[in-house]
């Protein structure tokens, strides 16, 4: 979060050029290329932002390998500078099924990462609390899964664009009252606003979906270039990974084990290319764009053939775009819009025109 | 560089081995499974499968730089041009209908009847077995393994266990036989043969000179790869090791002057170990040591407990580990075959065996005092690497180990 607000205030190159400097590649993870470049920089955004000096010093550094293995790179780079314990999840990786196999061992893990914890800090867990904490964050997802659910209206009220914003207490305050009274209160607006037929974009024409990470830095000229093509993003994976689904406060560990294991980074490219075609449908999609991430190969799933196969299943045609989540070095919007105005006028208006005409 | 009078015999096991891949897959005398590079090949020999490694393939590919010519063809299909090489050099070369295998008497890559993966060494794999699952429409089955662990625990070792015996039942359908435990403890003990012979044989490199150096490991770990589990590959080993041992006795080094010792980390550029290594050899340098080799030494394998440890086998592999055991295990090879630099390669397209992009050099560099190269390739796709700049490179790096140890050292200490 705090390298996607780097990122986002435009801020991401010198910090990024900083941890280069510091040994880390132009390869490694922008992400952590930004934060870790704040750090020995002794700055953040967080201090125009809110008025802190900068993220807290932790006390714990934690992890899961469930969005990739790099960030067990990025969190034993923390946990050395702290000086700090580093405890990570390691669940099983690329799945297309969540077998019975997996689903126990991330169990264990849990079990043993709730020990190393306890461990760490002195401090025993409180079952009550756990299913309390749990039990908000399972509304709150709920409340997430529906309200993404809603852009599936015609004409959408809202876009992808929105739910970066807007996903940010589901990120930061899950497990708290706070984000569960904040979501019901978006959901009602949300609600109010698909009654009304408010559509995000003025004179809907294509409905796109978005798979990849975001373009943290360049987040308001792309909704603008969208938009000013009559062109809606009604769904990511990106937002959808935190709705996460299945979390039960009467089974607090075992659903948390689940619901972490399961998230879409996670899965096979199989698993991934049949959620994608079900998003589709449910979306009404005209198009999707894959966003090739330099720095994230892991996020990138497109790398393993999606945007040929998806649209061989579903008809629904592809536009992969490379660039970076926070690098604006490796983002042209010049190049996007040619792209773009490119995928239109050959492979989406056509159909259009089939449909309608 | 006099070449290792045992690459004759390596060529025939070799070469019987392909011929029996031949057999298997097109006079029916063996089912076929194709099996990552460190998967579980014991279970599978002991099933009676003939097993492919299609990573050997791929180097093949690459060693031959035809890997150029096919790895487009993968493009075209939607791989991109950054994922593993070998995936899109292998089915770019399926897709060509074309082998280096052919030399064998083979008409194509062996179809398999199962595909097996483990995902310790990364995603790519499960992908990469899952295309030709769906072309030839058969089982997909693996291992999904933890990664990027500080501590191998018995809980991972456990949850991985469970994972290789739920293999077995889709296993012995596709093998039309059922598992033999005397069998499988056999091939785990071939196994562990196989890896104490092959450990032994690169470290007879601790001594000086060399008698083997990494571009010699690259080619005659071939049977710890693909025959490891068979009694081919330990009656291999024996002979190499002998070999070996009989170079260290007589002093005879791989390279014709050892000056300095380094230690390469990262895959191999299967296109240039011939440049590479003349390059190396030039510069009075042997390369001695590698993280790749080694990755084929399997200590925990025991026949008397043969799931669990291969389960364990797989998991202490430095490929599983996060970057402290990395940093550590680097360190204990530089201690023990007393290395002068470390060069890292970045491999373009393999970023999950790449370990110098979050800094790792400078930490060890800093840290022990152990000048570091970066240099840029990939293991197949020779767009990714120059040979102009690596041997400028290379060069600036002997010269810095060389006025390095041409300065007073204080205390002695490097």
């Amino acid at each position: 979060n705090h390298a996607a607000l780097i990122a986002a205030r435009r801020q991401a190159a010198p910090y990024i050029g900083r941890a280069t400097a510091a040994g880390f590649s132009p390869f490694a993870s922008s992400a952590m290329g930004a934060d870790i470049g704040a750090l020995l920089e002794g700055t953040s955004p967080l201090a125009a932002a809110h008025g802190i000096a900068g993220p807290p010093r932790p006390d714990l550094a934690v992890y899961s390998t469930n969005t990739g293995p790099e960030l067990t790179r990025w969190f034993e780079f923390y946990g050395d500078y702290y000086r700090v314990p580093v405890i990570g999840l390691h669940p099983a990786p690329v799945l297309e099924e969540v077998e019975p196999a997996d689903f126990d061992a991330a169990v264990h893990q849990l079990g043993r990462f709730v020990s190393q914890i306890e461990q760490a800090t002195g401090r025993t867990l409180n079952q009550d609390r756990l299913a309390e904490v749990v039990g908000y964050t399972a509304q709150a997802a709920a409340l997430w899964d529906e309200i993404l659910s809603l852009a599936r209206a015609v004409p959408a009220p809202f876009t992808y664009f929105d739910t970066l914003v807007h996903l940010a207490p589901m990120v930061l305050l899950r497990g708290t009252p706070e984000a569960v009274a904040y979501y019901q209160g978006l959901k009602a607006e949300l609600e109010d606003r698909v009654a009304r037929l408010v559509a995000a974009v003025p004179e809907e024409s294509y409905r796109f979906y978005w798979d990849g990470p975001p373009i943290w830095g360049a987040l308001r000229p792309l909704a603008r270039l969208f938009a000013d093509a009559g062109a809606a993003i009604v769904a990511s994976t990106f937002a959808g990974i935190f709705a996460l689904p299945g979390l039960d406060p009467d089974n607090p560990l075992a659903s948390l084990a689940q619901a972490y294991l399961g998230v879409f980074p996670n899965r096979s490219a199989k698993y991934q290319a049949a959620f994608l075609a079900l998003q589709f449908e449910q979306y009404g999609v005209d198009g999707a764009i894959y966003h090739d991430c330099r720095t994230a190969p892991h996020a990138s799933q497109v790398r393993h053939s999606s945007a040929v196969r998806v649209p061989g299943q579903t008809g629904v045609p592809g536009l992969v775009i490379e660039s970076d989540s926070h690098d604006p070095r490796l983002f042209s919007l010049e190049r996007l819009e040619g792209q773009l105005a490119e995928f239109l006028e050959r492979q989406i208006q056509p159909m259009a025109g089939s449909i309608r005409g | 560089m006099s070449e290792l009078r045992s690459t004759g015999l390596l060529r025939e096991t070799m070469g019987a081995y392909y011929r029996s891949l031949g057999d298997a897959a097109e006079r029916k005398v063996a089912p076929v499974a194709w099996c990552t590079s460190v998967g579980p090949a014991e279970l599978l020999r002991a099933l009676g499968f003939a097993v492919f490694f299609p990573e050997n393939h791929s180097a093949m590919l690459g060693a031959a730089r035809t890997a150029q010519r096919y790895m487009p063809l993968a493009h075209a299909q939607g791989y991109s041009q950054d994922i593993c090489s070998y995936l899109t050099s292998d089915i770019g070369a399926y897709l060509a209908g074309e082998t280096p295998l052919s030399d064998f008497g083979l008409s194509g890559t062996p179809r398999a009847d199962v595909l097996v993966f483990n995902t310790n060494q990364c995603r790519d794999v499960r992908e990469w077995f899952e295309w030709y699952g769906r072309t030839w429409q058969v089982p997909v089955v693996g291992i999904r393994s933890p990664r990027s662990l500080e501590d191998v625990t018995e809980g991972d070792v456990d949850a991985v266990a469970r994972q290789i015996e739920a293999l077995i039942p889709p296993l012995e359908a596709a093998a039309g036989a059922r598992l033999d435990a005397t069998k499988l403890a056999t091939a785990v003990g071939r196994s562990r043969e196989c890896s104490d012979r092959w450990e032994a044989c690169l470290q007879s490199a601790a001594n000086r000179p060399a008698p083997l150096t990494f571009f010699d490991g690259t080619i005659h770990m071939g049977p710890a790869v693909v025959l490891r589990g068979a009694e081919e590959a330990c009656a291999y080993y024996r002979i190499l090791q002998a070999e070996l041992e009989a170079r260290v006795r007589g002093g005879q080094g791989a390279v014709p002057v050892e000056s300095f010792r380094l230690y390469w980390e990262g895959m191999p550029i299967w296109g240039r170990l011939r440049a590479l290594s003349t390059v190396f050899a030039e510069f009075k340098t042997s390369v001695v040591a590698s993280t790749y080799c080694n990755s084929w030494i399997f200590s925990d394998l025991d026949p008397t407990d043969p799931i669990r440890s291969m389960a364990r086998a797989s998991l202490e592999l430095f490929i599983v580990r996060s970057e402290g055991p990395k940093e550590r295990y680097l360190e204990e090879m530089i201690d023990q075959y007393d290395i002068d630099g470390v060069i890292f390669h970045d491999c373009r397209t393999c970023p999950n065996n790449t370990n110098s992009r979050y800094g790792m050099p400078r930490r060890l560099s800093e840290r022990l005092g152990i000048p570091t190269l970066v240099l840029d390739g990939d293991v197949n796709d020779l767009r990714c690497f120059s040979d102009e700049q690596s041997r400028t490179n290379i060069e600036g790096f002997i010269e810095q180990i060389a006025d390095a140890r041409a300065a007073p050292r204080p205390g002695g200490t490097r």
